[in-house]
C-alpha cells in the first residue's frame, strides 16, 4: 500500500517571550489510502500542532517548520498558502474538536455548508443545496431539509458535530484529520460520532486520522495508533498489538487511567502522576522519566530513540515492557 | 418570541424618550434667567403675561410638559420667535422642513460613504495585523480621526473648489431641483465629515476582526480550502461587527446635531445650524422640540441598529428570548 | 466561472466610478449673472424686526427691503431721505419730518405721517392694532419718558398728510440721527407692522427690492426688483438695476473668499478680522475691495452683574492685560488699527480727542497688579471664560486674548461654540463675562451712547456699576456738549466698562464684473459711502457678463 500522506521528521516551533517553544519534535509518520491512525497524547502533547502544522495552516513569522510532509507524493511544507489551500477541502479535511465553536455562529448551516460546493467544487446553488440535503442525511441528521435553515446554535452538540463531519467530507476529501472530534461530546453521542466517522471511511474509502487523548476512542475504530509525548511519537503499533504488546511504559500509564466501562464503582481512575516537561526547557533525558516508575539513571542523562522490536511495534524506551508471549 | 424583544426595546426606547423629554422641560425652566427678559427685555406687562402663557410658564412643569408634548406629536414644535413672542414668528416646523432633510441626507451619505470604506479598510487591516502594513497605516488613522473635519473640509475646499475648479464651495442644492448638482453640491462636506470616520470605523473593525481571526470557525473554513478574501467577508466581518454597529448608530446621532461645523463652512445650514442658532437667539421652544427630536433620533437609530444586528447576529436574537 | 463573473463586476464597478468622476468634474456652474446678484454675507437672519439687532449684513440685506427717515451721505452727514425736509426747534424738543410724496410700500401702502406715527408706535410698543406686540426699543432713543399711549399721542403727531412733529420731553440734538441710527429703524408698510411679522418673512418697505423667500431658511433671503422703486439713477433711470439679489449666509470667511474666487458669488462682505483672506483677495486681479472708515470700534464689554468683572479690579486687570497692537496685528493682518479709546479718533468720546490721553493701554506690570488685586479682594483667582462663536477667526482672536490674560497672570479659557449642555449648565446669557462688542460709533455718540447704555438686548440686563454713569450720558446726550462727552467717557475708561482693541471699517469684495457699487445718487444730492455703517447701496448694483 503505497502511503497517502506522509511527515518525514516534522519539527515545529514557536517563538514565545519564553524562547523556543518545542511542540513538535521529528515526527515521522504515514497514513495509507483508507487506512485510520489513531494518534494518542496527553493534551499540549503537540497532536493540534502537528496536523495544523502538516496541513500548512499554522504558519507565520513565529512559526518554524522543518521536515517533509508529502501527500501523495506532493511536497507541502515549501508550498504557499494559496497552493497548499487547493488539498484543504478536497483532499484532505478537517474536524475540529469542539462543534461549538468550529461552526460559523451567524450563518445558516446551510449557507457554510454549500459555500465549499459552490466554491471548490464549482457546483451552482441550487445543485449545492441538494447535495447539502443528501450530506446530511448520509450523517444521519433527521430533517435535513429544515436543518439547512437553522443556525448552529440551534442544535445540540452531536448534531453539529455531524453537520461539522457532513461539511467535512462534502468535497470528497482522500483524507479526513479528525481532531478530537468527540471530546466536547457526552459518552452516548461519543459513540454514535465514531460509529458514523467508521462508516463513512468504510463508505467513502478515505483515510482517516483520529486525534485524541483517550486510548479507549481510537481503541475500536482504528487500524494502526500512535503515542504523542512531548512532541514525539514514543509508540507506534497496530492497535491490537498496541494494546495486547504494549512496550511503552507511558503507554502503560496511559491505559490505566482509561475509565472503563465495566469498572466497578468506586474504583479511582489512576491519571498519571507529574506533569509533561515544559515545551520550552531542552533535556536530554527520555521525556518521561521523571514521571516513570521504571526509570534508571540512563534514562535521566540519555534520550531513547525510536524503535522497532522486529514486529512493526515502535517504541522509544530504554526498558521496554515485557512482550506476552503470544 | 422575536417581536416580544421588540416590543420590549420598542417600550423601553418610549420611557427613555419620555425621561429624555421630560428633563429637558425641567431643565429649560431651571436654567437662570427668566426667558422673558430674554426673549422680551422691553415688554409691557401684558406682554410679559402672554409670553409667559405661551411658554407655558404660568403652569406647573407637569402640565406644561404634557401640553407640550402634545403639541409634538400633533407636530407643532412650537414657534422661533422673532423677538415678538406674540405669534411674530415662524412655526419650528417649516424651518426643520428646511433643515432636517438636509442633516439627514448628509447624515446618511456619510454614513454609507464611511461605512463602505471603512470596511475594507479595517478587513485589510485586521488581514494584514501586525505586519508593517498594518502598523503603517494603523498610525495613519489613528492620526487622521484627530484631525477636525472643519480642517479637511477647508482643505478639500480649497484645493479641489478653487485650484481645480471640480465642485462648488458653498452651498447646498436639493436633489428633486437638481440631483446631479445636488451630489456635487454635497461631496466634499460628505467626504470631509467621513474621512474621521472611515479612520474610527476601520480601527474599530480590525480589532473586532482581529479577534474573530483567531476563532476555530475561521480555521475550520480555511480548512475547507475556501479563499482568504470569501472567508474575511463571509466569516469574519459579520461576527466582527458589532462595535462598529453601535458606533456607527451614535455617530448617526451626532451627526444629526453635530455637524455644525461643516454646515456652517459649507453654507448648508441644516439641524446642527438651526440648533446653534436657537440656542444663541435663546428660541425656549425650539430648542426643546430640537433638543428631543435629537433623543428621537439617538433612539432610532438604536433602534435600527439594534433590530440589524439581530439581523446581522442570531446570536443576539436567541440570547434575548 | 467565478473569476469571469467577479471580472465583470470590476469592469462594471470600473465603469461606474469613471461615471462619477466625469460627474463632479463639469465645471460647476458661475453665479448666475446679469440681472442676478449673488452676495455673500457673514451672518444669520435673525430678525429684521426694529427691536432685533441685525449686524451690518444683516442690516444691508434690510435696507434694501425697507428705508429710513434720514441717512447718512459719503461725508457722514446726516441727510433726509424717505423724509424731504427734517427741522428742529432751537431748543432741540420740537422735530418736523416732511416726508417726499409719491412714495409707494411694496403692498401699495402710500408713505404718510400716518404710517411714520404706525411705525412709531410699533417701536414703542404701543401700536393701537396690535397691543404690546412690539416693545420699545433703543435705537429712537429720544421718546425718553414715554411710556403710555396717551404720552405718545401728545409727542408725535401728524401735520398734514406728509408731515409728522415729535414733540419731545427733553431736548434731543441728534434727533434726526436717531432715525438712522445706522439703517436699523426702517419704516415699514402699516401691513407688515399688523402682520407682526415686521420682516421675519414677509415685510413690505419701501426699498429697490422686496422679499421674495426669506426666514424659514436662516441662510437665504432672496429678494426681487421692486418695478415702483421711488429713486433714479444719475441718468434718471430706473432703479433697480438688477433682478434678484441673494443673500447668502456663509460663517466662514474662508469660504466666502473661496466662492467668490470660484465665481458661485458676486459679491462678500467681510470683516477686518479676515484679515488673511483680505490680503490674499488684494492680489487677485479679479477682485475688487472696498474698504468703510476705520470707524467701528470692537470692544469688550463687561458683564458687571456677576463675578468676576463686578468687580473694577478684575475689570481693570482685563484691560491692562490686552496688547491691542498686538491683537490687531492677530487679528486682521494690517487691515485694523489698534484702538485705545472709544470711537474713531474724531469722535466726541474718545478722550485723546480733548488732548487728554486717559484712555486704557496695554501694561502688563499694571495688569498683573490689578490680577493680584482682585485676588486680595475676593479670595479668588481671576478667571475669564471667553465666547467663540462658530468662526475660525473667533476663536483665534479670542485664543490671542486667552493667552495675554494668562501672561497677565489670570486664568482663562475658551467657551466652545454654544453647545446645547453649555447652555442647560449655564443658562442663556448668564454664560458671557465679556463679550465681543463691536459699536458702530461714527461721528456720532448717538449711537454709542446707546450701546454704553442700553445694551440689554444682547446681554440681559448688564448695567453700570456706577450709578452716575447713565445721568452723565443723558446729560451728554440733551446737550451734545463736547465736554460732558469726554466727562463720562473718562468715567467709562477709569472704570474699564469697555475694553476697546481695534477699530476696523467694513469691507465689501466684488467680483470685478460687478459695476454700480456706490454709484446711486442721493435725493439730496451726493452718494452714500461704498461702505457705510448700514452697508452698501443697492439700487445701481449690476453684474455684466
Ligand atoms: N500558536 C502557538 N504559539 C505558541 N505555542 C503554541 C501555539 N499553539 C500551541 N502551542 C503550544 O504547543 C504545545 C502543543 O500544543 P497542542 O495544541 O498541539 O497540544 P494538544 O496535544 O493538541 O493538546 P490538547 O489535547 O489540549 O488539544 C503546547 O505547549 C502549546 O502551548
Ligand atoms: S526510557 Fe526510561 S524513563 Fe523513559 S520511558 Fe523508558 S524506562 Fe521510562
Ligand atoms: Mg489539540
Amino acid at each position: 500500500m503505497s502511503a497517502l500522506f506522509e511527515l518525514e521528521n516534522l519539527r515545529v516551533q514557536f517563538d514565545t517571550k519564553r524562547g523556543k517553544l518545542h511542540a513538535v519534535r521529528g515526527v515521522t509518520l504515514h497514513i495509507a489510502a483508507g487506512e485510520c491512525l489513531g494518534i494518542v497524547g496527553e493534551s499540549g502533547s503537540g497532536k493540534t500542532v502537528m496536523w495544523r502544522a502538516a496541513m500548512g495552516l499554522l504558519r507565520g513569522k513565529k512559526v518554524h517548520r522543518s521536515g517533509s510532509v508529502r501527500f501523495s507524493g506532493r511536497e507541502l511544507l515549501p508550498m504557499s498558502a494559496k497552493e497548499v489551500r487547493h488539498f484543504w477541502g478536497t483532499e484532505i479535511a478537517m474536524v475540529f474538536q469542539d462543534p461549538m465553536t468550529a461552526l460559523n455562529p451567524v450563518r445558516r448551516i446551510g449557507s457554510q455548508f454549500s459555500e465549499a460546493l459552490v466554491k471548490r467544487l464549482g457546483m451552482d446553488k441550487a445543485a449545492a443545496n441538494e447535495r447539502v440535503v443528501e450530506l446530511l442525511r448520509l450523517v444521519r441528521m433527521p430533517e435535513p431539509e429544515k436543518l439547512v435553515r437553522k443556525y448552529p446554535l440551534q442544535l445540540s452538540g452531536g448534531m453539529r458535530q455531524r453537520v461539522m463531519i457532513a461539511m467535512a467530507i462534502a468535497c470528497n476529501p482522500k483524507l479526513l484529520l479528525a481532531d478530537e472530534p468527540t471530546t466536547a461530546l457526552d459518552v452516548t453521542v461519543q459513540a454514535q460520532v465514531l460509529e458514523l466517522l467508521s462508516d463513512l471511511r468504510e463508505k467513502l474509502g478515505m483515510g482517516m486520522v483520529i486525534v485524541t487523548h483517550d486510548l479507549g476512542i481510537v481503541a475500536g475504530h482504528s487500524d494502526r495508533i500512535a503515542v504523542l509525548y512531548a512532541g514525539e511519537v514514543v509508540e507506534l503499533a497496530t492497535t491490537r498489538s498496541l494494546f495486547a504488546r504494549t512496550r511503552m511504559p507511558y503507554t502503560e500509564a496511559l491505559l490505566k487511567s482509561i475509565p472503563r466501562l465495566d469498572g466497578k464503582r468506586g474504583e479511582t481512575l489512576q491519571a498519571i502522576e507529574g506533569a509533561p516537561p515544559d515545551p520550552v526547557a531542552q533535556t536530554v533525558a527520555c521525556f518521561f522519566a521523571p514521571r516513570c516508575r521504571y526509570a534508571t539513571e540512563k534514562c535521566r542523562t540519555e534520550h531513547p530513540e525510536l524503535l522497532d522490536d522486529g514486529t512493526g511495534h515502535w517504541y522509544r524506551c530504554f526498558y521496554p515492557l515485557k512482550a506476552p508471549a503470544q | 418570541m422575536k417581536y416580544r424583544v421588540a416590543l420590549k426595546n420598542l417600550a423601553k426606547a418610549v420611557l427613555v424618550l419620555f425621561l429624555v423629554t421630560f428633563s429637558i422641560s425641567i431643565l429649560v425652566r431651571w436654567l437662570p434667567g427668566d426667558p422673558i427678559e430674554i426673549l422680551m427685555p422691553f415688554a409691557t406687562e401684558e406682554g410679559r403675561a402672554a409670553l409667559r402663557a405661551e411658554l407655558g410658564l404660568d403652569i406647573n412643569v407637569v402640565q406644561y410638559y404634557f401640553s407640550w408634548l402634545f403639541d409634538l406629536l400633533r407636530g407643532d414644535f412650537g414657534v422661533w420667535y422673532a423677538s415678538t413672542g406674540d405669534g411674530g414668528g415662524v412655526p419650528v416646523r417649516s424651518m426643520l422642513a428646511v433643515a432636517l432633510p438636509r442633516s439627514l441626507l448628509i447624515m446618511l451619505y456619510t454614513m454609507v460613504v464611511s461605512i463602505v470604506f471603512a470596511v475594507p479598510l479595517g478587513i485589510f487591516l485586521a488581514y494584514r495585523a501586525e505586519t508593517r502594513t498594518d502598523k503603517t497605516i494603523s498610525n495613519v488613522l489613528f492620526a487622521v480621526s484627530s484631525i477636525p473635519s472643519f480642517a479637511i473640509g477647508l482643505a478639500l475646499a480649497f484645493v479641489v473648489g478653487v485650484q481645480l475648479d471640480l465642485l462648488p464651495v458653498i452651498g447646498y442644492v436639493p436633489f428633486a431641483e437638481n440631483p446631479s448638482e445636488h451630489f456635487r453640491s454635497l461631496v466634499m462636506p460628505v467626504v470631509s465629515l467621513s474621512i474621521g470616520l472611515i479612520a474610527t470605523f476601520s480601527r474599530l473593525l480590525r480589532v473586532d476582526m482581529i479577534a474573530t481571526l483567531r476563532e476555530d470557525f475561521v480555521t475550520m473554513a480555511s480548512s475547507k480550502g475556501l479563499s482568504n478574501m470569501w472567508i474575511l467577508w463571509r466569516h469574519v466581518l459579520r461576527p466582527s461587527s458589532s462595535t462598529l454597529m453601535t458606533s456607527a448608530a451614535l455617530q448617526m446621532g451626532a451627526l444629526i446635531g453635530g455637524a455644525v461645523v461643516i454646515e456652517s463652512v459649507f453654507a448648508l445650514n441644516g439641524f446642527g445650524m438651526l440648533l446653534t442658532t436657537a440656542i444663541a437667539t435663546r428660541q425656549y421652544l425650539a430648542i426643546q422640540s430640537l433638543v428631543a427630536l435629537i433623543a428621537i433620533a439617538y433612539i432610532v437609530f438604536n433602534l435600527i441598529v439594534d433590530v440589524l444586528y439581530a439581523v446581522v447576529d442570531p446570536r443576539v436574537r436567541g440570547g434575548r428570548g | 466561472m467565478n473569476k469571469l463573473s467577479r471580472g465583470n463586476h470590476r469592469k462594471v464597478a470600473f465603469v461606474m466610478a469613471m461615471a462619477l468622476v466625469a460627474s463632479l468634474s463639469q465645471v460647476a456652474p458661475a453665479a448666475a449673472k446679469g440681472d442676478d446678484i449673488v452676495i455673500l454675507i457673514g451672518e444669520k437672519d435673525s430678525g429684521w424686526c426694529a427691536q432685533d439687532s441685525p449686524g451690518l449684513d444683516q442690516i444691508s440685506a434690510k435696507n434694501a427691503v425697507a428705508e429710513t427717515l434720514t441717512i447718512m451721505n459719503e461725508k457722514g452727514k446726516i441727510v433726509p431721505y424717505l423724509a424731504k425736509t427734517v427741522e428742529n426747534s432751537a431748543d432741540f424738543k420740537t422735530w418736523k419730518f416732511t416726508l417726499r410724496e409719491g412714495i409707494y410700500f411694496h403692498d401699495g401702502e402710500e408713505l404718510t405721517a400716518a404710517t411714520v406715527l404706525a411705525n412709531v408706535a410699533a417701536n414703542l410698543g404701543l401700536n393701537p392694532l396690535i397691543p404690546a406686540s412690539l416693545p420699545a426699543i433703543a435705537w429712537q432713543d429720544g421718546f425718553g419718558g414715554v411710556t403710555s399711549l396717551a404720552q405718545f399721542a401728545a409727542k408725535a403727531q401728524a401735520l398734514g398728510k406728509y408731515v409728522v412733529q415729535f414733540n419731545l420731553p427733553a431736548p434731543r440734538p441728534l434727533f434726526n440721527e436717531s432715525w438712522y441710527a445706522n439703517g436699523r429703524p426702517v419704516i415699514w408698510s402699516t401691513k407688515t407692522l399688523q402682520t407682526k411679522a415686521c420682516g421675519t418673512t414677509v415685510g413690505a418697505g419701501t426699498g429697490p427690492f422686496k422679499i421674495r423667500s426669506k426666514g424659514v431658511d436662516q441662510f437665504q433671503t432672496v429678494l426681487e426688483a421692486n418695478p415702483n422703486y421711488w429713486r433714479k439713477d444719475a441718468a434718471g433711470k430706473r432703479l433697480p438695476k438688477a433682478a434678484t439679489v441673494t443673500y447668502k449666509v456663509v460663517l466662514d470667511a474662508a469660504q466666502r473668499t473661496n466662492a467668490l474666487v470660484k465665481g458661485q458669488a458676486d459679491i462678500a462682505t467681510f470683516g477686518a478680522s479676515s484679515g488673511p483672506q483680505l490680503n490674499e483677495m488684494k492680489k487677485n486681479a479679479k477682485l475688487v475691495l472696498f474698504e468703510g472708515r476705520r470707524d467701528t470700534t470692537w470692544s469688550f464689554h463687561m458683564n458687571t452683574t456677576a463675578a468676576p468683572f463686578n468687580s473694577k479690579s478684575a475689570r481693570l486687570a482685563f484691560s491692562y492685560a490686552i496688547d491691542r497692537e498686538a491683537l490687531a496685528k492677530v487679528v486682521a493682518k494690517g487691515n485694523a488699527d489698534a484702538a485705545y479709546c472709544f470711537g474713531a479718533t474724531y469722535h466726541p468720546y474718545n478722550l485723546s480727542n480733548g488732548g487728554k490721553k486717559k484712555c486704557a493701554t496695554f501694561d502688563l506690570a499694571k495688569a498683573k497688579q490689578y490680577v493680584a488685586a482682585y485676588k486680595t479682594e475676593t479670595g479668588k483667582d481671576l478667571t475669564v471664560l471667553l465666547p467663540t462663536t462658530e468662526s475660525t477667526e473667533s476663536a483665534k482672536a479670542n485664543q490671542a486674548v486667552c493667552n495675554m490674560l494668562k501672561k497677565a497672570g489670570a486664568a482663562c479659557s475658551l467657551m466652545p461654540p454654544v453647545t446645547a449642555t453649555a447652555v442647560i449648565l449655564r443658562g442663556f446669557a448668564l454664560q458671557q463675562q465679556v463679550s465681543w462688542f463691536n459699536v458702530v460709533a461714527g461721528y456720532s455718540p448717538a449711537f454709542a451712547d446707546l450701546f454704553s447704555r442700553k445694551t440689554n438686548l444682547e446681554l440681559s440686563g448688564f448695567r453700570f456699576t456706577n450709578p452716575g454713569l447713565a445721568a452723565c450720558f443723558q446729560t451728554a446726550l440733551e446737550t451734545n456738549a463736547a465736554a460732558k462727552y469726554q466727562e463720562c467717557a473718562a468715567v467709562l475708561h477709569g472704570e474699564a466698562y469697555w475694553v476697546p482693541t481695534y477699530n476696523e471699517g467694513g469691507f465689501i469684495v466684488a467680483r470685478n464684473t460687478v459695476t454700480g457699487l456706490g454709484e446711486t445718487p442721493l435725493p439730496v444730492g451726493g452718494k452714500r459711502p461704498v461702505v457705510g455703517l448700514s452697508g452698501f447701496d443697492i439700487a445701481s448694483v449690476k453684474v455684466s457678463d
